[in-house]
């Protein structure tokens, strides 16, 4: 008697699909709906594991777009700790969807919030962005001068792309009441102070999420119509959660709520896709040496991995990954403001 | 005051100065230490001697300065001469960016628009520190520093002659656009900035180019580059007249007049720092 199941394909069989299978090319696994070539012009953002995706594509031989290149005379590391290269903008780690859809709105309007300047020790600070200026400005004027230009280059980059690829990190975000603006950190971490009447710690539900991702999708085609958008989640976990609850269960949470509402979201359109970068590093028929020894960092073999992965879903493998750190555990670069929260643990609570 | 003078090629104008006038700086007996180009990077401090670990700098040493290596312990004041820390490092950013605190930016109706990135202050210094650092100066005051407590100075290497302005020389091109535009002064105050931090590592101290031999902010007066010698064993040869990079010997001795005003500041530093721990 036949039944739905008699005619599916391997992919939809544990053990033809997971178990039995070529578990480095997961045949099915990732069908892209929204294909990359060479001449797609491409931009970038997300959490701080999106960093890796920038380097790997131009290595590919991708055009990414870069809103403010570094000058040239720059050496890399120091661009990377101004911002530079990171991402298609110099926007910075972008960890939540209601961070992206925020930039994208200010975007659209142009002009800065004056409001969202910090300061810490006679230095000024992008409330939006604290860690792209390590030692800040000499005025709140002169954030706002950077921050104009940077919104305005960003903008002509966005009317360029063909295909955003947006990581998603966190749910926890912390909010300034007076704007409503998500903020890439809690205030007092790298700059500013915290305040408790200013600043609300808010956890994002699934339909907020799945609200922003549509919000999203409609403000980057009002830059250029015809752009797609690629999602994906971050596989690196929470470094710290102020919600009271365990860093584990939080991680779990968050990113159970981003992976739903991704592939939700890209399921319903036909010009969105999502890339299964997530289970290809945290899923237990992944076994491999995917994480550094404080079980947060994904090692330069895990990164390879996911871009390798996804590079050959489009026909693109075969290129020069770009140079891995010294160091064989970390990738190289990685500019992660989430990570200084690391500095607040318990001191002998540590690993 | 035993004062050791070590650099590359711009060691010259020094030496020239100090055998035109010995008597002008009695206070000091000064050894000069030189080896063309970058040659004393490859260089090591061993047994609190500075010793070469390159054939052509050991061959150098021995040809320029009669030495097999370098006492670290018979100074009392090391100046490091040149060596690459050079004003074009700050011209380098200014290629194709531009910072807040330049007068073109201030004027610039609509940064958005503008055909360089528009970088911070800050970001500009540290492209150029981060140069700097890498440059024979800065390592070399960073190697001395590993074998001595003495003070090390560090004397900027000539700004390019001003004779350039009317050779059409593409090395100038920026200079002249960033005249043009009144950015000279703060690119020239970025550099000195960038330049003490570069060397701050090392506790070295930096003596920007003497006032006096400046010429419209980035270059060097031509008056002071004229008959510039080359490096040799007793005295080099001249420069050819074009030679838009090397000092004459009028310029070494500023340079020492300079380093023998700094001199007197660090001892009265260092008497006033006695007085004071001696009445506590």
């Amino acid at each position: 008697m036949p039944h739905p199941y008699t005619s599916l394909p391997p992919q939809a069989f544990w053990h033809s699909g997971v178990v039995a299978t070529d578990r480095d090319g997961f045949p099915g696994l990732y069908d892209p709906k929204v294909r990359i070539s060479p001449t797609t012009r491409i931009a970038t953002a997300g959490s701080c594991f999106a960093q890796h995706i920038a380097g790997h594509l131009r290595a590919a031989g991708c055009d990414v777009l870069d809103a403010e290149p570094a000058p040239a005379a720059m050496p890399a590391g120091l661009a990377a700790r101004y911002g530079y290269g990171l991402y298609s903008g110099r926007y910075g780690n972008i960890y939540s969807t209601r961070q992206m859809r925020d930039l994208l709105t200010e975007l659209t309007l142009g002009q800065p919030d004056p409001t969202l300047v910090w300061q810490s020790g006679g230095r000024f600070y992008d409330a939006l962005r604290p860690a792209i200026e390590p030692g800040g400005l000499d005025s709140a004027a002169e954030v706002l001068l950077h921050r104009r230009y940077h919104l305005a280059r960003t903008a002509r980059m966005l009317r360029q792309a063909d295909v955003m690829i947006l990581t998603l990190g966190l749910t926890e975000i912390w909010l300034d009441r007076r704007t409503g603006r998500a903020l890439p950190s809690s205030p007092g971490v790298i700059a500013g102070q915290f305040d408790p009447e200013l600043h609300q710690l808010h956890v994002q539900t699934h339909a907020e999420v799945l609200t922003d991702l549509h919000h999203i999708f409609q403000q980057l085609q009002g830059f250029h119509p015809s752009m797609q958008l690629l999602l994906s989640v971050s596989p690196v976990p929470l470094t710290a959660t102020a919600t009271g609850a365990h860093v584990l269960t939080a991680s779990s949470l968050a990113k159970a709520t981003l992976r739903a509402a991704a592939g939700e979201f890209s399921a319903a359109q036909a010009d969105a896709d999502y890339v299964p970068s997530y289970e290809l590093l945290t899923h237990p028929a992944m076994a491999g040496d995917w994480f550094a020894p404080n079980l947060r960092e994904v090692t330069a073999a895990g990164v390879a991995r996911v871009m390798a992965f996804f590079l050959a879903a489009h026909g693109l493998s075969g290129s020069a990954a770009p140079v891995a750190s010294p160091d064989r555990h970390t990738p190289a670069g990685v500019q992660c403001e989430e990570l200084l929260l690391e500095a607040f643990a318990h001191p002998g609570t540590g690993p | 005051m035993r004062l050791c003078i070590i650099g590359n090629s711009h060691v010259a104008a020094l030496r020239r100065a100090w055998a035109q006038h010995p008597g002008r700086w009695a206070d000091i007996c000064p050894t000069f230490v030189a080896a063309p180009r970058s040659l004393l990077l490859h260089t090591k401090v061993e047994g609190g001697y500075l010793v070469p670990t390159a054939l052509a700098t050991r061959q150098a040493l021995q040809r320029l300065s009669g030495i097999a290596s370098l006492d670290l312990s018979a100074q009392d004041l090391f100046v490091v001469v040149g060596g690459s820390m050079t004003l074009l490092t700050a011209v380098q950013p200014y290629r194709d960016a531009r910072w807040p605190g330049l007068p073109s930016v201030a004027d610039c109706p609509d940064l958005a628009c503008l055909r360089q990135q528009l970088i911070s202050k800050n970001a500009a210094q540290a492209i150029v520190c981060a140069i700097l650092s890498q440059r024979l100066g800065a390592q070399l005051a960073m190697r001395l520093r590993a074998g001595t407590s003495c003070p090390i100075f560090l004397a900027e290497q000539p700004r390019l002659s001003d004779g350039v302005l009317t050779m059409r020389h593409p090395a100038a091109r920026l200079h002249k656009i960033a005249i043009r535009s009144g950015d000279a002064a703060a690119i020239a105050r970025l550099f000195e900035t960038a330049a003490i931090a570069a060397l701050a590592p090392s506790g070295t101290r930096f003596l920007p180019q003497p006032a006096q031999s400046i010429s419209q902010q980035l270059f060097t007066a031509s008056r002071y580059m004229i008959g510039s010698e080359m490096l040799g064993p007793d005295r080099g040869a001249l420069h050819d007249r074009d030679d838009i990079a090397h000092a004459n010997a009028s310029y070494g001795a500023l340079v020492l007049d300079q380093i023998m005003a700094a001199l007197m500041v660090t001892d009265r530093h260092s008497d006033q720092a006695k007085a004071t721990s001696g009445s506590a």
